[in-house]
């Protein structure tokens, strides 16, 4: 009560209003895993759950690699360099976060299926998209990139550029410039951006659906266990990717607050 | 080393440069003076190649390096900021470009452990930079920079973060180790007594434009025109019609006031000239000096305290404005206060006639 009657009323009815925001949020992620807490071990236990738990994760992981290798670099031009039709690109790079999933899953078809230009040339080279962890892959990252490129463009962003220059005085190319310098210290950014494409990429329905329903992927598991087995069934399985959703995030946490500490650098240590 | 930089335009925003022409000799330590947006740091981004000239050309020690990347220019740099690489320590920071040369482990551990302990710094060789002082921090930039053993350093405002004392430490360092290593040093500042006290030779520059170059000394009993008088705290410039005079002096009418300067500073074949008197070389009193061939009747309009020094306006019976600068003591000593009418003097030498013609701008 104490608290109260030391605060304005604006604190008080903005504590108010976010304590309903929280509840809103945490209420049914709450109400899911306590509702289908008896049932979870035995979703861990079926084979079909598992391997899809694993191939979410699996696939999540390399889509974040694809978007890493590709993204980082493009942030870093983006951060640095200004050229013509930048005005343009730039702003095209968030359009997989704003069109509907299922419809990026259906561009991607158009583009990767083997009877199209793109997807025939990788099918010679025995690259298929369509059913397949490549076309997963695809997908996810997809639907993802922005995440990526938009956390290390601010990452690179946050770094004096006058710090590369006194880099390059010291005799650092600007490739050596770029590993010892920018991205030591846009490295939080871009592990930020790792991590949430990362966890964008596991929780993806709408594009992978369209372009590999196979191999089932943990949220297609769900999605056809519900459909076809109802809630009752699909309550188990929807409380262990919550629960595994958690212990992602909590990983996160501690990855980030690990990487502050180590990007900390040492002090008064002889 | 010798630098040359031979007509350099570059034109980018609001900022300019004009036809740059600074020719800095073998082991001179060389200052760049010029007020904020002159044009300083452009300057000095251009000449390490960080930005690229529109035209012109850039010599060093006989090789021309317009078209040469930064990292071969083989030219040491420390910022205004320091700009220290925070995720590295500070013996890290200072190997940086040993390391970048692949320099031999115990060669580098050596030329670091020198470099930082002629500057008091090898205490703090495993410190993090958020942990140093500003002083401290600008050490290690100045030890980064020289234990690459440069061609030439370029110092941007290097010492203006820094507090009185700290301050007066590093220009004497800069200063005997810049005659130690006889590496030239371009260093940009500011600040007036910076500029004095370290230069071999200056350049004034203002508005991308290099104004006068020369000694501290010539520079300062010669200043070349309006802008430099006026930035070395010549603070009263007047126009005047000038005619020859006896006793080796010549006269200058400002406005109804005879001004005597000397013969020999008479410039340009008319009639007219600008001159300026130095406020700190003006007496006051409250009678005429009979002795001095300038002595002038007066009103103080004003005044105003700069802790030690007080600026006396006295307007002289026909019309001009004088500034005078007094200490403190002896204004109070004086009794001198608004209304009151005083004599004010100063010796033909103490006046420079900047400019022939009518060159002031206001």
């Amino acid at each position: 009560m104490s608290w109260l009657r030391t605060r304005s009323p604006f604190i008080i009815a903005s504590a108010a209003l976010g304590a309903g925001m929280v509840i809103f949020l945490m209420l049914p992620i709450a109400a899911s895993i306590f509702g289908s807490a008896s049932g979870i071990p035995g979703a861990l236990e079926d084979a079909g759950t598992r391997n899809a738990i694993i191939t979410s994760l699996y696939c999540a992981f390399l889509a974040t690699l694809f978007t890493m290798v590709l993204g980082v670099p493009l942030a870093y031009i983006f951060a640095r360099y200004s050229f013509a039709g930048k005005g343009f690109i730039e702003p095209l790079i968030d359009l997989p976060i704003l069109i509907p999933h299922n419809a990026a899953g259906i561009a991607l078809l158009m583009v990767l299926t083997p009877n199209s230009v793109i997807g025939s040339f990788f099918d010679k080279m025995g690259i298929r998209f369509v059913d397949s962890v490549m076309g997963i892959v695809v997908a996810m990252a997809f639907v993802s990139a922005p995440f990526m490129i938009r956390s290390a463009q601010d990452a690179f962003l946050s770094v004096n550029p006058a710090m590369e220059h006194v880099a390059r005085s010291l005799g650092a190319s600007e490739l050596q410039v770029f590993r010892h310098v920018s991205f030591p210290l846009a490295a939080r950014g871009v592990l930020t951006g790792c991590l949430l494409t990362w966890a964008r990429s596991i929780s993806e329905f709408g594009a992978v659906v369209i372009l590999a329903y196979y191999p089932i992927t943990a949220p297609i598991d769900l999605y056809d266990t519900f459909v076809t087995e109802g809630l009752s069934r699909a309550l188990p399985i929807n409380g262990l990717l919550i629960l595994i959703a958690v212990a992602i995030l909590i990983i996160f946490s501690r990855l980030l607050a690990r990487q502050s500490r180590f990007l900390k650098p040492v002090e008064g240590r002889a | 080393m010798s630098l040359s930089v031979a007509g350099v335009n570059r034109s980018c925003g609001g900022v300019s440069l004009k036809d740059i022409r600074l020719e800095i000799r073998s082991g001179e330590y060389f200052v760049l003076l010029g007020p904020t947006g002159a044009g300083k740091t452009m300057l000095l981004e251009t000449i390490m190649g960080i930005r690229r000239q529109d035209s012109g050309k850039i010599v060093l020690d006989g090789a021309d390096i317009t078209d040469m990347p930064t990292e071969r220019r083989g030219i040491g740099y420390v910022p205004q900021q320091s700009l220290l690489f925070p995720h590295m320590s500070v013996r890290r920071n200072v190997e940086f470009g040993l390391r970048i040369r692949s320099a031999p482990m115990a060669e580098m551990r050596a030329r670091t452990d020198s470099v930082l302990a002629e500057l008091g710094m090898l205490g703090l060789a495993d410190r993090s930079p958020a942990s140093l002082s500003g002083g401290e921090t600008q050490k290690a930039a100045l030890a980064r920079a020289m234990v690459i053993e440069p061609r030439i350093v370029l110092l941007d405002e290097p010492l203006s973060a820094m507090d009185p004392e700290t301050r007066h430490t590093l220009r004497a360092y800069l200063k005997r180790k810049q005659a130690e290593a006889g590496t030239s040093f371009l260093h940009v500042t500011h600040d007036q007594i910076e500029a004095f006290s370290m230069a071999n030779r200056m350049a004034l520059i203002r508005g991308g434009i290099i104004m006068q170059t020369g000694s501290p000394r010539e520079i300062f009993s010669s200043p070349k025109n309006e802008f430099v008088a006026r930035f070395l705290g010549y603070e009263n410039i007047f126009e005047g019609q000038q005619a020859p005079g006896a006793d080796g002096l010549i006269s200058v009418d400002i406005g109804g006031a005879v001004i005597k300067a000397p013969a020999g500073s008479a410039k340009g074949e008319g009639s007219r000239c600008v001159l300026g008197i130095r406020a700190d070389e003006i007496a006051i009193s409250e009678e005429p000096d009979r002795e001095s061939a300038n002595s002038l009747k007066g009103i103080i309009e004003g005044y105003a305290e700069l802790g030690a020094i007080v600026k006396v306006s006295v307007r002289i019976e026909m019309g001009a404005l004088i500034l005078v600068a007094l200490m403190v003591n002896a204004f109070i000593g004086a009794g001198l206060d608004r209304g009151k009418t005083v004599w004010i003097s100063f010796s033909p030498g103490s006046v420079k006639i900047i400019a022939a013609g009518s060159a002031l701008t206001g």
